[in-house]
């Protein structure tokens, strides 16, 4: 029996029985100190370099572009938790983004296919989610099954999916003319002053903080990073929760990548590519493990949040975006790097 | 068949039973391989016979090469159970130093000019550098390879376009457009009647081949990859081979990136965007495992040969680029689930 894997699953099991109340908020908050504290330095920093940053608009803004990125990366947490990754993200993103687009009655493309297809804004939005749904649970199925790992299956769909979506689209972009209101309102619309992107991502959040704290299929979550061989032997259905796993993220990543084909108004068949390194780059910053079994969706919006901050400060500032990559880059590997670290000074 | 004390006794064995085991599983898969050269070749030729014509073979052969060179570093990082994300961005890079120090790209504003072996050589050694740097944060600081590679992508892209401004001082992004003998060379060239990329190609291959098989080093490549206790527990100075492993690896995408650039005699800072991922799927289809100490040269050699006809033959026939996503998604799925289907067989014969 690996020490690390005992490890692991008491963290899950202290987790699990802690209320949610404030108290626990603050005897949460170090585990998320390294993330915690590197966004309010962020915040500050950029501050006083430029006045512009501080604002509720520039703040907004912020969560409104994090939005995109961050409602893959609540999936993907739940991916990664389960020790497993998904690389087909981006492909599932652009593909349930085209397929909506295309049953929205006024869209326009020159593909032929495209504009024989219309049903009500809801209907098309559903559409599109079950399409996601759908490749997430093919990962899912063929993950459990095969036994081949994810991160090459994932690869694979990866492939394909961006295959199918060329395919679909014939290559084409999908506009609109016009966009009917209730679709603009999707990616581009207002809730009480808040744009929708972020309230379908703190609904979201809200939804994954409930789902890995309060369930049984977030408990088994845990507890399969932790000890696969261990979770089976104690009755959870591994193979099941995985393909329920990757079934969220599919439905996650069509979620967003139909907000954003609302928000820039056209669907590409290039959308959301390389994205699935961002989404992982962001749960990784927050300081969930690679290996499984550690890690948290509020760890996750701390990272995105992080990303999305220096994404805005680099701008506003006005550094060409070259700098945002090499800053970017240095500082997933500085985090993780550190977390590593200060786990291994904790442990002595 | 050994009984259990013998299989649990180290240190000595270990490494030698992993690969015994590698080259004895691969036989079939390699066989495998050249069954769908041949069969796939004979299929594309009979619908397009300018499949098989000169032109186009040179062509696969310098393709395959381009993306050979890299998955040869590839094998060797999946063989010690890592991982390199970062291999298109070193490609990029090491295209940009390499074309960027000759100081004749067309614009160039930069005062550094250098012949051009000292300009390749400057820019393999920079990428095996920070190929080296990976391996340092790997071994030393204990983050895993996917992560530190992934972080490596983008600052090595970032500092691509930053050198690629620097050297040619236009347009931000711009292209290095440049032309040089040697290069062209390398990306263009012939020697005798074999392309110069497909010559180094096959001397690397081989020279990484030996290396595998018949040294210490090789053998403590493997031994990491299957298990990383018993081999530090066998003395086996385990940062020191992963740092060699990591610094090969961006040394040969530099390589890989350079060729591809002396055979369009421009670099773009936005060139191998991705192709990661390409040179992973070669590697696997090769036969190499992720969960590591398994994979050989030879099964990367023809895995390349196979993706690279692949690309050829459907373009070759006028298929629409996007089916090769579905063909490529398929084959390297097709791949691995037949040999895990194989594995499984063959643990069950073993067992009876």
């Amino acid at each position: 029996m690996n020490p690390n894997g005992a490890r692991k699953s008491e963290a899950a099991t202290e987790r699990l029985t802690a209320p949610l109340g404030l108290t626990y908020m603050l005897g949460k908050f170090t585990e998320h100190m390294v993330p915690a504290v590197f966004l309010i330095a962020l915040i500050i920093g950029l501050s006083l370099i430029s006045p512009n940053f501080l604002s509720v608009g520039n703040f907004l803004d912020i969560a409104r572009v994090a939005s995109i990125i961050g409602i893959m990366a609540v999936g993907m947490t739940i991916v990664i938790l389960t020790g497993g990754i998904d690389l087909s993200v981006g492909s599932t993103f652009a593909l349930a983004g085209a397929v909506t687009a295309s049953f929205i009655p006024g869209s326009f493309s020159d593909a032929p296919l495209v504009l024989g297809l219309d049903l009500p804004v809801p209907l098309a939005i559903l559409v599109g989610l079950i399409v996601g749904t759908m490749i997430g649970f093919v990962n899912g199925f063929i993950i459990a099954k095969s036994r081949v790992e994810p991160f090459i299956v994932t690869l694979a769909t990866m492939a394909f999916v961006r295959g199918l979506t060329y395919l679909f689209s014939g290559g084409f972009p999908t506009i609109f003319r016009p966009m009917p209101p209730e679709f603009e309102w999707v990616g581009q619309g207002n809730v009480l002053g808040l744009p929708t992107p972020t309230i379908f991502f703190a609904l979201v959040i809200a939804i994954g903080v409930w789902i890995t704290r309060r369930t049984t299929f977030g408990r088994s979550v845990y507890a399969i990073g932790g000890n696969e061989e261990a979770s089976r032997l104690s009755g959870i259905k591994v193979q099941w929760v995985k393909i329920q796993a990757y079934s969220l993220m599919g439905v996650l990543a069509a979620l967003s990548g139909i907000v954003l084909s609302s928000r820039v108004a056209a669907a590409q068949p290039t959308a959301g590519l390389t994205y699935e390194l961002d989404v992982i780059a962001g749960v990784v910053i927050g300081g969930t493990s690679l290996l499984g079994g550690r890690g948290s969706i509020v760890s996750t919006v701390l990272g995105v949040f992080i990303l999305g901050v220096i994404s805005n400060g680099f701008n506003i500032v006005g550094l060409p975006t070259y700098y945002q990559y090499v800053t970017k880059g240095l500082l997933l590997i500085f985090a993780v790097g550190l977390d590593a670290h200060l786990r291994k000074t904790q442990r002595h | 068949m050994q009984t259990p004390s013998e299989r649990t006794s180290f240190p000595n064995p270990a490494p030698i039973k992993v690969q015994r085991i590698g080259i004895f599983a691969l036989a079939g898969h390699q066989f495998i391989i050249i069954a769908l050269i041949i069969v796939l070749g004979l299929a594309i030729f009979s619908v397009q016979p300018k499949f098989l014509s000169a032109y186009s073979i040179d062509n696969i052969l310098r393709m395959a090469s381009i993306y050979g060179i890299v998955a040869l570093g590839m094998t060797l990082v999946i063989i010690t159970g890592g991982i390199d994300l970062s291999a298109g961005s070193m490609m990029a890079l090491g295209a940009a130093l390499g074309a960027g120090l000759l100081g004749t790209a067309f614009g160039a504003a930069n005062p550094l000019s250098f012949p051009a072996p000292v300009a390749i050589l400057i820019a393999l050694a920079v990428a095996g550098s920070v190929g080296m740097l990976n391996g340092v944060a790997i071994a030393k600081l204990g983050i895993a390879p996917f992560v530190v590679t992934l972080g490596m992508m983008t600052t090595v892209r970032g500092l691509t376009f930053i050198f690629s401004d620097y050297s040619v001082g236009s347009v931000p992004g711009s292209a290095i457009t440049f032309m040089d003998g040697l290069f062209s060379w390398l990306g263009a060239g012939s020697v005798g009647l074999i392309p110069t990329a497909a010559a180094l190609f096959l001397l690397l291959a081989g020279v990484l081949a030996i290396i595998l098989r018949y040294t210490p080093l090789g053998r403590a490549m493997y031994a990491i990859g299957g298990d990383a206790e018993i081999a530090r527990l066998a003395g086996i100075n385990i940062p020191a081979v992963i740092i060699v492993v990591y610094g090969l690896m961006g040394t040969l995408a530099a390589l890989g990136g350079i060729v591809q650039a002396g055979r369009l005699s421009s670099v773009s800072p936005l060139m191998a965007m991705g192709y990661e991922l390409d040179i992973i799927t070669i590697v696997i289809v090769g036969g190499a495992s992720l969960t590591g100490g398994r994979g050989t040269i030879l099964g990367t050699v023809l895995a390349a040969v196979l993706i690279s006809m692949i690309d050829n033959g459907l373009t070759i026939m006028n298929v629409p680029s996007f089916y090769q996503y579905l063909v490529k998604g398929s084959v390297l799925l097709v791949a691995v689930i037949l040999d895990q289907w194989y594995q499984r067989q063959r643990a069950a014969v073993a067992m009876a």
